[in-house]
């Protein structure tokens, strides 16, 4: 499939409420997601992902803005309008949503009933194909009660898949799920939509499954952000939290771990078997979790990455260089006077980065 | 459970899929509540249908049997149990209008009888005086009975009489007659008939002329009576009417068979508490079977509401969920009526037993009885509905 993006955004926003209380949710918000790209739409809690997907997927009216999928204007479109528009996307939800009195097939089937006048002949040949996609052949005839969290959350990828939609819009599919069933389903949905050509927009708070994404896209307060920054701000505040809380651990951990990286990164690369080791050797040193550890690592090497010193000449240009000097001077000023503690310390520095 | 999805093959297999129904039979214990209430609603109904059919054919019985074509009333008379009484002038002028075949008087009133085993026991009882011989009373009288009016003093007695008025018929099949007190006089009871009961008559005795002015001979005024006119073959009844009614003057008013019986039915739907209660208990009847349907929908759209809302977002139209709700309150209309029909049918035959009153099921009686059914179900489901609609796709991200 080539041809316009299926998803185009532009200054959408969108408000809650009446009067005194309107609260603005979507500040002037400006994306395109490109046909068969998987994108990302994360951020805190709040900060109006859900609603921008509603707004995308047609399941609310649009106040400000443009929003254009498939071709079609949705902002200011009526209601049949709308619901037409629907019918071309597929859905997945937090929760499946499956109608708990029908079987497996007759839930996909619902979705069927919808792409037009029921040539049925074929149907049971299209929900054959996309149970197996799915590995759920052997439970068409189940109900819903029948099958795990897990299996249910395929059953709904089906019904998504099922009409061959151009664009499926997830809406935190991972919530209700185990981290293991979880991987599972984003997993299977990066496959089949590659598979399909389609385009995915998946709302999600789950950091750990960012990395089926094409490309990231991050709300924060209505308004999209830069990844980069939104990142910085969660470690720094991460490890504030950590700092906090336990200090000692803190500060022990970050000089171990940046020792051992830094034997690990001698040879210039930190192989897979090195990482292992030194996120056991920290667990086993230490109370914290899984998590944190993965923080004061990923922290860590990008620290030994940054001293590695190939790296760091394009880190800084020679424009750069001066305005970095300026501002280690003043920082040695600070305290009134310049020690010599302090001129050495800027000298080292400017070698590591090889400042001219 | 597997219906309709039940080939023995591991295939798909696609079939049309009643929703409505999926749903509905899926909670079983809220199916077991609906059909139940729906159920009792429509027994109510019926009972109060049966009460009906008491009004419309019960308290036609008499009308019936008397068999005549057009009637000359006092226009004070509202209904048979309560006559106002007509000139005997009247009468005869009747007979000499073209297209009449002839003129018979009735007489009407109560008397009171006394039980024949335990005098102590009085009845107010419906008497009727007729010429034996006269044209009314052919469905109901054989020669037989004819013969023993015209004996004076002898009186015909309804088999169908309330039992307070005493084992009559068993008492008669002992002896050939039967002497009981009516009024302050001793009556000879020889025969019996079979009309039965209405709202104003709970017995009845049948006698001749001659025995009627006989037996009401010290109270003149309480007699009362009405002229029954049988038309000749193929005279038009509206010709003979205004004819009638134009010989006879104001003092009277002619009604063909029809407009009585309205008239009598008008009376006890309107002038009595009858028709009023009766209307009250259908309503309140339907408004309870509407209550459950109501509530019944309504708890299953809001168990679904998140599903509903997935159809929604997925492209389902408000005219496929006007088509479920319609389809479940459809449902549960007939499940419920098929139950209540049956334990009604029964019950109303043990009150037809109990009462002498035909308060049995009739067809028109039990068709209007599922229409109302079905209404009140579509009405719930359209209440309920409403609901439906305003399910939001946006839910389904909740």
């Amino acid at each position: 499939m080539s041809g316009a993006p299926p998803i185009v955004l532009e200054d959408v926003c969108y408000f809650y409420g009446q009067g005194n209380l309107r609260k603005q949710v979507l500040y002037d918000v400006d994306a395109t997601i490109d046909n068969g790209e998987i994108v990302i739409l994360n951020g805190p809690s709040g900060s109006g992902k859900t609603t921008l997907l509603s707004l995308i997927g047609g399941l609310r009216s649009g106040q400000g803005g443009s929003v254009k999928v498939l071709g079609e204007e949705l902002n200011g479109a009526d209601d049949q309008c709308r619901e037409a528009m629907r019918r071309q996307i597929g859905f997945l939800f937090r929760h499946h949503n499956l109608l708990d009195s029908l079987t497996v097939t007759q839930n996909i089937q619902m979705a069927l009933e919808l792409s037009g006048p029921p040539p049925r002949k074929n149907w049971n040949k299209r929900i054959e194909s996309v149970l197996e996609q799915v590995g759920m052949s052997e439970h068409h005839r189940a109900y819903p009660a029948q099958l795990s969290r897990g299996q249910r959350q395929r059953i709904g990828i089906a019904r998504a898949l099922v009409t061959h939609p151009r664009v499926i819009l997830a809406d935190d599919p991972t919530a209700d799920l185990d981290r293991e069933s979880g991987r599972t389903i984003v997993n299977l949905l990066q496959h089949l939509a590659r598979e399909e050509d389609a385009s995915v927009l998946l709302v999600t708070n789950d950091n750990r499954i960012l990395d089926i994404a094409d490309r990231v896209l991050h709300l924060e307060d209505g308004r999209v952000r830069e990844l980069a920054d939104a990142v910085a701000d969660d470690s720094s505040r991460m490890l504030n939290i950590l700092a906090r809380h336990e200090p000692a651990a803190n500060s022990y951990l970050a000089a171990f771990a940046l020792a051992l990286t830094r034997v690990a990164s001698a040879d210039n690369v930190i192989t897979d078997d090195e990482t292992h080791t030194i996120s056991r050797i920290l667990h086993s040193h230490s109370d914290l979790s899984s998590g944190e550890v993965e923080l004061v690592m990923a922290l860590s090497r990008c620290l030994v990455s940054f001293h590695g010193g190939d790296t760091a000449q394009k880190l800084v240009s020679p424009e750069r260089g001066s305005q970095f000097l300026d501002a280690l001077r003043a920082v040695a000023e600070a305290d009134g006077e310049v020690s010599d503690d302090e001129l050495e310390e800027i000298r080292q520095i400017v070698t590591e980065l090889g400042i001219t | 459970m597997q219906w309709p999805i039940c080939g023995l093959g591991e295939s798909v297999k696609i079939r049309y899929i009643p929703v409505g129904w999926q749903q509905l039979i899926h909670n079983k214990t809220r199916l077991l509540i609906a059909v139940t209430g729906v159920a009792f609603s429509v027994l109510l109904l019926l009972a109060q249908q049966g009460i009906h059919t008491v009004m419309s054919e019960g308290n036609l019985r008499w009308h019936n049997a008397l068999a005549y074509d057009l009637v000359i009333l006092n226009p004070a008379t509202e209904v048979l149990t309560q006559l106002e009484g007509i000139s005997t002038d009247s009468i005869e002028l009747a007979s000499s209008v073209e297209g009449v075949a002839g003129v018979t008087a009735v007489s009407i009133a109560q008397a009171d009888w006394h039980n024949p085993v335990d005098p102590s026991i009085s009845r107010p009882i419906f008497v009727v005086g007729i010429k034996p011989e006269n044209l009314s009373f052919q469905n109901t009288l054989n020669p037989e009975h004819t013969a023993l009016l015209k004996l004076p003093g002898h009186f015909l007695f309804d088999a169908r009489s309330h039992p307070d008025y005493g084992p009559v018929p068993a008492l008669l099949a002992r002896g050939n007659s039967l002497s009981v007190g009516l009024n302050e006089k001793t009556i000879v009871v020889s025969g019996l008939f079979e009309i039965g009961r209405s709202f104003g008559i709970n017995g009845a005795l049948l006698a001749s002329r001659a025995s009627f002015e006989e037996l009401f001979s010290d109270k003149p005024a309480t007699t009362r009576s009405l002229g029954l006119v049988h038309l000749k073959a193929s005279v038009d009844p509206s010709t003979v009417q205004e004819n009638l009614e134009e010989r006879l003057g104001d003092s009277v008013i002619v009604l063909k068979n029809k407009q009585f019986k309205q008239r009598e039915t008008r009376y006890w739907s309107y002038r009595t508490p009858t028709g009023y209660a009766l209307a009250l208990g259908t309503v309140i009847s339907l408004l309870v079977g509407a209550i459950v349907v109501y509530q019944v929908l309504c708890a299953e759209l809001r168990e679904h509401h998140c599903e509903y809302a997935m159809l929604k977002a997925i492209g389902y139209n408000d005219r496929f969920f006007s088509r479920l709700v319609l389809q479940e309150a459809l449902i549960l209309a007939i499940a419920g009526f098929v139950p209540g029909a049956i334990i009604g049918a029964q019950l109303l035959n043990q009150a037809e037993t109990a009462t002498g009153l035909p308060l049995a099921m009739t067809a028109p009686g039990t068709i209007k009885a599922l229409l109302l059914t079905l209404l009140m179900s579509t009405g719930a489901g359209y209440l309920a509905k409403r609901k439906l609609i305003m399910i939001r796709p946006a839910d389904a991200l909740q």
